[in-house]
């Protein structure tokens, strides 16, 4: 008889939705099993399964039947979550039984979490009003667009601005000439790189086209990063000549374009790119010319996640932006991204 | 080719690259084994692979006879192979000059082995199919850590085809196979330094950039740089800035992090997030950590646990910012 303290049944307690999730059952190979049962819930599918052949599984109803496996004592499942509700908990049932006869019997629970950004306020007039004496600066802003992440997941923002928005955001530092001439410094090499490993051609080009033009967090975009991300590792994995000479590229490039200006700055995009309640604002760095003219701002904000999930972009309308003079004035500026209680 | 999804469902395509890959690594071994036979007794075997550097890792204990042996070379030209050792299992000191490497393998200069003695055996080859180890092993880690109090993340290996590796002699081990994590440490970062220290960073920054204004701007500058002298950390905005990036060196980071279960630690290094445009992070928002574990035919899944004891870091950052007080 096969008791409880003989089956080792692992999943994990906790995945970020949209990534996937291990499963498996180790038990004494001596023993031999008729039937197993998995019982999973709709948000959760399976994508492989293993140490199993055709003919004996079946999957019906969320239920997968297994009568027998290849090589007695493990059983493998690659399982992967869908986007739900922004935090829930999900039970997988294992039943197993023996000569006809239930004997495991447990359930696993696993909770599933993502980030949840909602918008508390949209102005649709914003005045900036620019006080400058002698000797300081001081920006007050009439209203500002107020976003939060109530989620448990770490939002990663971008703000595109549309087509018809009469202000367009942009870079202004020291730090974008750094970025231009790293990625064409960087592209040049990667010409040479790919002759010797025309293999992995097609992944380098897609790493200096992410990085000449960083994309907008939309489908197509999201799932091409993450299989050039995943890609890229992969090849490091597989080929270390590869990786230190991909490596030595990225690093001598960055040599012969830092200043200490870009040292300072990187810090400082850093410290306003992460806000405190998991929200990651990819646009710290850019700024918008405000002036004395009412001018309209479209925009879209663009989220994903730590495991390259699209949702839906957020349209925030028109906002009309008036200064009493003419400004740079910080994106981020324009945002609070305040705390809010995630309990 | 699109493939049916019971073949993806079971991994029929990563199971050919394997069942390909285990054959001839077996053809290999067994060839081995053959030609050892002719003059030896072969009393032990072990196959293990290197996955880190995809190596093919075999050993054999094997015993000269106690007559005298009358042929001068043994040849094993079964492959190219990357390095092999022989060495008596009593001194294990390697006999260099009876082992010569060929086009195609390897020889045993018999004339130098002693007669009735044990001997160790160790070859190894490159794995040429680099998507063996990826198609032998699924491989997944938490993508986030769940909850503010601890910072915990999960690992997990498993083979996706066992029954390739059933071989006579029993195990195949795979060692060291790499997992990396990446452990947040920006919000940690962001929370400890002081907003009077953010300040002095922009006017330092703008100061020594080229493109900062007109003369009225530059006085300003230089007038909120003298007003910011009288405050904290100022003259010391570089060593901060140095102490920091301290923290993120592989030999201090890796005191903030422990791994647990069937894991250990191997390295870590600076986290590459996939939406920043400079893919050498001077300040990571994640550390990437790589733990290892082992796999075989009698260990089929392992889990590991990545705890990142974020209060030492945070206990670390406080003293960068506290000196002096």
């Amino acid at each position: 008889m096969v008791g409880d303290n003989m089956i080792n049944v692992y999943l994990p307690n906790n995945s970020l939705q949209g990534s996937e999730i291990p499963f498996y059952l180790i038990w004494q190979g001596s023993e031999n099993i008729d039937l197993m049962i998995i019982e999973y819930p709709d948000d959760i599918e399976i994508k492989e399964i293993y140490n199993v052949s055709e003919g004996n599984f079946r999957i019906e109803n969320s239920i997968l039947y297994i009568s027998k496996v290849d090589v007695n004592g493990y059983l493998g499942i690659k399982f992967v979550s869908k986007l739900t509700k922004p935090l829930v908990k999900k039970n997988i049932q294992v039943k197993i039984y023996k000569n006809n006869q239930l004997i495991y019997n447990e359930v696993k629970s696993i909770r599933l979490f993502r980030p949840e950004v909602e918008l508390y306020n949209i102005p649709q007039h914003i005045s900036i009003n620019v006080l400058e004496s002698k000797n300081t600066i001081k920006i007050n802003i009439s209203d500002k667009i107020k976003v939060a992440n109530s989620g448990e997941g770490t939002a990663v923002l971008t703000l595109k601005c549309l087509e018809e928005s009469q202000i367009k955001k942009y870079d202004p530092m020291g730090i974008d000439e750094f970025r231009k001439k790293f990625w064409n410094d960087v592209e040049k090499k990667i010409y040479n790189l790919k002759e010797t490993y025309p293999e992995y051609a097609s992944l380098l080009f897609a790493f200096v086209d992410f990085g000449k033009n960083p994309p907008v967090f939309e489908k197509s975009a999201l799932a091409k990063i993450k299989e050039v991300f995943e890609g890229l590792i992969g090849a490091f994995e597989e080929n270390e000549a590869f990786f230190e000479e991909f490596a030595r590229i990225i690093l001598t490039s960055y040599l012969k374009n830092i200043s200490i200006v870009t040292e300072l700055e990187s810090f400082l995009i850093y410290l306003k790119s992460v806000y405190e309640n998991k929200i990651i604002f990819i646009d710290a760095v850019n700024v918008i010319k405000v002036s004395t003219t009412p001018m309209k701002l479209r925009t879209k904000l663009y989220i994903t996640d730590f495991a390259y999930n699209e949702y839906k972009p957020i349209d925030l309308g028109d906002i009309t932006l008036i200064s009493n003079k003419e400004f740079e004035l910080p994106l981020y500026a324009l945002f609070d991204f305040g705390i809010i209680n995630r309990g | 080719m699109k493939m049916d999804p019971i073949s993806s469902l079971l991994s029929y395509a990563g199971k050919e690259v394997v069942a390909k890959t285990v054959k001839e690594m077996l053809r290999k071994s067994k060839n081995i084994d053959k030609t050892l036979r002719e003059e030896f007794k072969i009393l032990g075997r072990e196959m293990r692979i290197e996955c880190p550097q995809s190596i093919q890792h075999y050993s054999i204990t094997f015993k000269t006879k106690k007559s005298r042996v009358f042929s001068k070379k043994q040849k094993f030209n079964f492959g190219k192979v990357r390095r092999v050792s022989l060495q008596p299992i009593i001194s294990l000191q390697p006999i260099t000059d009876a082992i010569s490497y060929t086009e195609n393998g390897f020889e045993i200069n018999l004339k130098r082995l002693e007669q009735d003695t044990l001997y160790l055996l160790e070859i190894e080859y490159f794995i040429e199919d680099r998507r063996f180890i990826d198609a032998l092993i699924n491989k997944n880690v938490s993508r986030e850590s769940f909850g503010d109090e601890q910072y915990e993340y999960w690992m997990v290996a498993q083979f996706k085809h066992l029954n390739v590796l059933k071989q006579e002699f029993g195990v195949i081990e795979l060692k060291d196979i790499d997992f990396g994590v990446d452990v947040s440490v920006y919000n940690d970062i962001k929370m400890k330094v002081p907003s009077i220290f953010t300040k002095q960073l922009e006017v330092a920054a703008k100061l020594l950039s080229k493109h900062h204004g007109g003369r009225d701007e530059q006085f300003r500058l230089y007038w909120q740089l003298q007003h910011l002298q009288r405050a904290k950390y100022s003259g010391e905005v570089f060593q901060i800035l140095e102490q920091l990036q301290d923290l993120f060196l592989p030999l201090t980071f890796k005191r903030f992090v422990d791994v647990q279960k069937d894991f250990h630690f191997y390295d870590c290094e600076r986290g590459q997030d996939f939406y920043e445009t400079l893919p050498f992070p001077t300040w990571p928002k994640t550390m990437k950590v790589i733990s290892r574990t082992d796999l075989n035919f009698n260990r089929p899944a392992a889990d590991g646990l990545l705890i990142f004891k974020r209060k030492d870091l945070i206990k670390n950052l406080e003293r960068i910012f506290n000196k002096g007080d």
